[in-house]
């Protein structure tokens, strides 16, 4: 049966970069740890070659498009910003004498699906420390294994040169509307993306919507003075129920069409992620809205 | 004693009293009621809350069939709702009761409509009166509340906060209300901060841990997190810039809320011995219980009280039948002393202003030797004295205390425990 041999095509698979992936996540050279991997090592399980050399496949991580977001065990978090470990994130920005990050995480693509944005802006922002937040355990699976594969192959590239490196970007699975800010300290992001995010249609559910005024004022909290938010949505509702939240929101102000087609990261969200160029393959169409976050008032 | 056997009156599940400690507000069931704690303990005020009429809609369709007879039927709306237990009329039940600051109203939390009641209160020179003001209903069931002046703030367990002012008698449709705020999770607790400026926050809490400060009336801006809690948070005390706050953690922890600073943690399981032990509060559900390990047991603090008298700081442990009083000096508390108490002990307020009754408390009347209320001496020593001498005036001016029958612990007897159940057994980072 045609379904059956995909399953156990797809349990190998999985199997096979489910278990590279546990030695390799949170390694900053993938390379370097395979040189030192004894021949004997290398089972059919562990097979490190096959996975660096080859980008992971989508179709054996895909799962439904939706989580809920009220749930207690959807994705660990820290107690506090403070105690969050970004060394195993970023491991190339560790200074092991200090026992300290040398930089701190300043963007956020919040939901980043298949980590499109996240490849296309490691370049662009070669300064900047880059992290997706997910929901969806498969898919961020995903993108952990993009991240080890891209590392690895472009390994032999400075990071001082501003070279393509893709030291700068990573993964982790979290839940953003309950605990961005037990990632994030006052003030710490520059750029927050929220990419094509789940509509929730019915009405009953748009608390769960991951834009609200509600939840603005606490994305607000982590964005610095002169941060952007970036959304984008192939729904018009969406975008519209977005964009009036956010002109609403005392704390912020839209960007006009000329400062869209100027900014880089806006261009790039237009045109190069996976869900954005599925709505175009579809020939759908294709809302944005940058919003720059506002000095608080005056405090009465 | 199993409570199928045995037919026993519903607790208290809420109790406040007035800063003099002379009136008694308490929630019994879906019913609130007022006592006096000097005049003989006289009932001066009862009001019972239930849901309004519901006009069921059936529709009529007639029908003639081949043989000419004519058939009615009758069909309900079609629906797929179905109400769960906790929607039932006789599960539900009054929440949590406050008074405002300057003792003119009382606010009750009902899950009836789910909404909040209004009740103005006239100090005259021989009665106190109480007169319905407004019930309030909100998209979804309130869960907390806390007065500033003629401003309320609703906290409800989807995690938003309302704001409705308590001077003005109309209601707002509940579809056409906004949340000034709001977490993605249960809040259990808000609070009304000012500073030494005058300035305003609205601390609201939740059960993801979450201490979450926010400036009044510009609920937009968020002054800060205070991090530190591990489990959910359900009680707290502020003194000056002290937060003392506590829930499902094993440790109470001291911050300043000015700095957000944490200050202290102090771990209560010590205090706890093995005779405290309820099984069927303290034991972790089965499903969490290892095979073949010690048994898994859970403690929270279900109440956080500042005794103005003397200073000290009371906690009460869910379940416990002891009283723990504090001392509390430049943000340590270290304990004093333990009162134990015939019942387990649900909340307590502040009492009369005597040696006699510093404290007042309510149990979940349980025991063969049972009180629903009882008195604590200013050396917090039990009162038993004023404890029987209440429970039998509550016994003689409530004729009608059948209504508070429990036969039946799932359906008779209001949730008391609402804390342990915020447990959440979820991950937390490595």
């Amino acid at each position: 049966m045609k379904f059956q041999k995909t399953n156990d095509e797809r349990k190998e698979y999985r199997d096979i970069r489910d278990s590279t992936r546990s030695q390799l996540k949170f390694v900053k050279n993938a390379n370097e740890v395979i040189k030192s991997t004894t021949p004997e090592a290398t089972t059919k399980i562990f097979n490190p070659e096959k996975v660096l050399v080859e980008l992971p496949k989508k179709r054996f991580y895909r799962q439904r498009a939706h989580a809920n977001i009220f749930s207690d065990k959807s994705a660990p978090y820290p107690v506090d910003p403070k105690e969050m470990d970004w060394s195993k994130l970023y491991p190339a920005y560790y200074d092991e004498g200090k026992k300290e990050m040398t930089k701190k995480v300043t963007i956020a693509d919040i939901g980043c699906g298949y980590g499109g944005l996240l490849a296309e802006l490691a370049p662009v922002f070669p300064k900047d420390l880059i992290l997706g937040m997910e929901i969806r355990m498969q898919v961020t699976s995903y993108v952990e294994d993009r991240i080890i594969a891209l590392r690895a192959q472009h390994s032999e590239n400075d990071i001082n040169k501003d070279k393509k490196h893709y030291q700068n970007i990573s993964v982790l699975r979290g839940n953003a509307m309950k605990f961005m800010n037990n990632f994030f300290e006052k003030g710490q992001l520059e750029k927050i993306f929220f990419m094509f995010p789940d509509p929730c249609f019915k009405k009953k559910k748009f608390k769960a919507r991951i834009i609200s005024n509600t939840l603005l004022s606490e994305y607000a909290h982590c964005l610095k003075e002169g941060g952007i938010i970036y959304t984008i949505t192939d729904v018009e509702d969406l975008h519209i129920w977005m964009r009036t939240h956010l002109e609403e929101h005392p704390l912020f102000e839209r960007l006009d069409e000329e400062w869209e087609k100027n900014d880089p990261s806006c261009q790039i969200m237009f045109n190069a992620t996976e869900e954005g160029q599925k709505v175009e393959r579809n020939k759908g169409s294709k809302w944005t809205a940058c919003f720059r976050r506002l000095p608080n008032p005056e405090i009465i | 004693m199993s409570l199928e056997n045995k037919l026993f009156t519903h607790p208290f599940q809420k109790i406040v009293t007035n800063k003099n400690g002379d009136l008694l507000f308490a929630l019994i069931k879906d019913t609130f009621q007022v006592y006096s704690l000097t005049k003989d303990f006289q009932k001066i005020f009862e009001f019972k809350d239930s849901l309004p009429q519901i006009i069921e809609k059936e529709i009529e369709t007639t029908k003639v069939d081949d043989d000419g007879k004519t058939i009615k039927k009758k069909k309900k709306k079609s629906s797929n709702y179905q109400p769960n237990k906790h929607q039932l009329e006789n599960y539900e039940f009054l929440r949590a009761i406050s008074l405002s600051k300057n003792e003119q109203q009382v606010y009750i939390i009902s899950d009836f409509e789910k909404s909040v009641i209004i009740f103005n209160i006239t100090y005259e020179e021989k009665e106190i009166r109480f007169d319905f003001f407004k019930k309030q209903s909100f998209p979804k069931r309130p869960n907390c509340l806390t007065s500033f002046e003629e401003n309320l703030y609703i906290g409800d367990k989807f995690g938003d906060v309302y704001h409705i002012k308590n001077n003005d008698a109309s209601v707002i449709k509940p579809e056409e209300m906004k949340p000034i705020l709001g977490h993605v999770g249960l809040l259990t607790n808000v609070e009304h901060l000012q500073d030494e400026s005058g300035k305003n926050y609205l601390l609201s809490v939740d059960r993801d841990e979450h201490l979450k400060l926010s400036h009044l009336p510009q609920s937009f801006i968020l002054n800060k997190f205070i991090f530190g809690h591990k489990e959910f948070i359900s009680t707290l005390v502020v003194l000056d810039s002290y937060l003392i706050s506590a829930g499902g953690d094993d440790f109470i922890m001291v911050s300043n809320w000015k700095t957000g600073e944490v200050l202290d943690k102090y771990n209560y399981l010590d205090l706890i011995k093995d005779d405290d032990i309820v099984e069927k509060i303290h034991n972790a559900l089965p499903r969490f219980q290892k095979e073949g390990q010690d048994t898994i047991r859970e403690f929270c603090i279900s109440q956080l009280f500042h005794n103005t008298k003397d200073n000290k700081i009371i906690a009460i442990i869910e379940g416990v039948s002891k009283i723990f009083v504090f001392d509390f000096e430049n943000g340590k508390l270290v304990l004093n002393k333990t009162t134990k108490i015939d019942d387990t002990i649900l909340s307590v307020a502040n009492g009369p202003e005597s040696e006699e009754a510093s404290l007042i408390y309510n149990t979940n009347n349980q025991s063969e030797t049972g009180h629903l209320i009882g008195f604590v001496k200013s050396d917090y020593t039990c009162n038993n004295g004023k404890t029987k001498a209440f429970n039998n005036a509550l016994q003689s001016q409530n004729n009608d205390f059948k209504d508070f029958v429990v036969t039946n612990e799932d359906f008779d007897l209001c949730p008391i425990y609402f804390n342990h159940n915020l447990r959440k057994h979820a991950d937390v980072f490595p």
